[in-house]
């Protein structure tokens, strides 16, 4: 499980730190916050962890990606710390980037695994590959330098720790991001992987159609879920009509054998939701996952709000499969179903930098007991709301 | 910076004394919080009243000698039991026999009446300021001349926010709102401006 976050020079989050984080966290904040900089920066540390980070800085637009007032030599900082179920030690990856501001490219790499304070493996890059104009792909670049583990640590589990650090940013993140709604019914060109999701939901249909056929147990439990969240629901398929498409489908119970018509958006969002969860469960399902969702309220019934948080609360109490999700929101009525200890606030100071903190701890004993934390919010006890 | 603690008994009423107080001491930070409830009012106020004081109380970041205020309306124009109005007295009384440096700030008969009286406001809507302390509605009054300036509602957001950019913060001066007058004569003799 993520336990702590580090951004440096990262958009707004000149230099933030998030502790202490919990199997349910929510983030919330006033409109441009930063909350979904904390999510792209998640994002940006996937795509950083394949060791390339060129297409990472050119998608973010290379130096629209660092704080205002740094400059070239001010490395972007982002770090993980997890708990890793196996060895069950806390596991630090750190990914420093320079980015050249003209060209919007990496000048240089450096990234480290820790053991609490303990350096285990460390690699450095520092000559990135040059784009040639009338040529269509990058020049071989110095990718071969794929670091070295620290001497005198024991290397052959360092290694393990390493693998198992790298499939845990890189493989068992999945995002749904700002404003995701999935196509239900897409052509067989528009399928798209099968895993993980995509951060707008679009391969939805394909995560579901390959659940169906390859895993129909975890295609049941989906199912089950589903039904459970939308007690209109009978069941749900995947639909495939011939060279034309694949269309999500739902069977309501008023008339069970007949395809309904129209599938609303809140449905979508919560078929997008849980197959992200379940999608963990294709692949060792051991490992810890974790499932970033930004506002997954919208679109969602008030009434269903308190059944999809216990949902969650369901999903990362198995010992056995750990998991986690990362929320942001702006709807009180879903906040009042966490704790304290799960919402952090997000606000930005006089300098447009980013703060992220914890709900102070008075507001447990004086509010608490008698009121929703939603309710409190919006008494302004503990910010997060525009000024 | 210092700071001032303000539990106001509604959105608009904490931002009119937040940017009058701001206007004169811009060196004071003025967080304000407010009762629960989409719409909140003096009845919620003084529902809540004694849990606003606590949450102020045992926030780690006020410091000993952090003034709070409770801003709220006389409304004796409007109202018809004073019960809700008693309660947050008591509540104040007792916070301040807990040994809170707390004011109860009462604008009379509602705090547009502070807005009535600031020469920014006046100047920039051509009427001339007084003292409507006395007067029923000033929030009516203060939205009549709005209308004739064109077109402006004070009961909306942006209308609103269009007063409050010429605040000067002025109207506590010799003939015209007392109330305001006490307000920061009281909020002075506190030391709760320096």
């Amino acid at each position: 499980m993520l336990t702590r976050l580090h951004f440096k020079n990262w958009r707004s989050l000149k230099d933030v730190t998030i502790d202490n984080l919990t199997p349910l966290t929510v983030f919330i904040g006033a409109n441009s916050s930063g909350k979904t900089n904390i999510v792209d920066g998640l994002d940006f540390m996937i795509k950083m962890m394949s060791g390339d980070p060129t297409p990472a800085v050119r998608a973010n637009r290379g130096n629209k990606t660092r704080t205002l007032n740094t400059d070239d030599e001010d490395a972007l900082v982002f770090s993980a710390t997890y708990l890793d179920p196996v060895s069950k030690k806390h596991l630090t990856y750190e990914m420093n980037l320079k980015i050249e501001t003209a060209k919007d490219l990496p000048t240089y790499f450096h990234s480290h695994l820790c053991e609490g304070e303990k350096r285990l493996f460390t690699q450095t890059i520092d000559k990135f590959p040059i784009l040639v104009f009338g040529i269509s792909r990058w020049r071989e670049a110095s990718w071969a330098d794929e670091g070295h583990f620290i001497e005198g640590i024991d290397q052959h589990e360092a290694e393990h720790l390493l693998r198992r650090t790298k499939i845990f940013v890189q493989e068992r993140w999945q995002i749904l991001g700002e404003g995701f709604l999935p196509k239900l019914a897409v052509t067989f060109a528009e399928l798209g992987a099968i895993y993980p999701i995509q951060n707008n939901g679009a391969n939805l249909v394909a995560i579901l159609d390959y659940m169906r056929d390859a895993h129909p147990n975890i295609f049941t439990l989906f199912q089950q879920d589903i039904a459970w969240m939308l007690n209109h629901i009978e069941h749900v398929d995947i639909n495939l009509i011939k060279d034309q498409e694949a269309r999500f489908s739902i069977f309501e119970n008023a008339h069970p054998s007949i395809e309904a018509p129209t599938i609303s958006a809140g449905t979508a969002h919560i078929a997008a939701m849980l197959a992200a969860y379940y999608a963990f469960d294709f692949k060792n399902q051991e490992l810890p996952g974790l499932v970033i969702i930004e506002e997954p309220d919208t679109a969602l019934n008030p009434g269903l709000l308190e059944k999809f948080v216990e949902l969650l609360r369901d999903y990362v109490s198995d010992p056995e499969k750990p998991r986690q999700f990362i929320m942001t929101t702006h709807n009180p009525a879903f906040l009042d179903f966490f704790q304290p200890e799960e919402v952090r606030v997000v606000s930005r100071d006089e300098q447009g930098y980013t703060h992220v903190d914890p709900i102070p701890e008075h507001i447990k004993e004086v509010w608490l007991d008698k009121y929703g934390l939603g309710e409190v919010w919006m008494t302004r006890a503990f910010g997060g709301l525009p000024e | 910076m210092k700071t001032l603690w303000l539990i106001a008994e509604d959105e608009s009423g904490a931002q009119i004394f937040r940017t009058i107080f701001k206007r004169r001491f811009p060196e004071m930070h003025v967080p304000y919080i407010l009762p629960r409830g989409n719409h909140p009012n003096i009845s919620r106020l003084a529902i809540d009243i004694e849990d606003l004081i606590n949450n102020i109380h045992v926030d780690k970041r006020r410091k000993a000698d952090d003034c709070i205020v409770v801003l709220h309306d006389l409304d004796a124009q409007r109202r018809t039991e004073t019960s809700d109005y008693d309660k947050i007295k008591k509540a104040c009384e007792k916070a301040v026999k807990d040994g809170l440096k707390l004011l109860e700030c009462i604008a009379v008969d509602e705090i547009e009446s502070w807005l009535l009286a600031d020469s920014g406001v006046c100047q920039w809507l051509g009427e001339k300021r007084g003292n409507y302390d006395t007067k029923a509605a000033p929030k009516d009054i203060l939205n009549g001349w709005l209308k004739r300036k064109g077109k402006i509602t004070y009961y909306s957001v942006c209308g609103r926010d269009e007063v409050f950019k010429h605040i000067v913060g002025d109207g506590d001066q010799k003939e015209y709102s007392p109330s305001m007058r006490w307000a920061f004569t009281a909020l002075t003799n506190a030391s709760c401006t320096t």
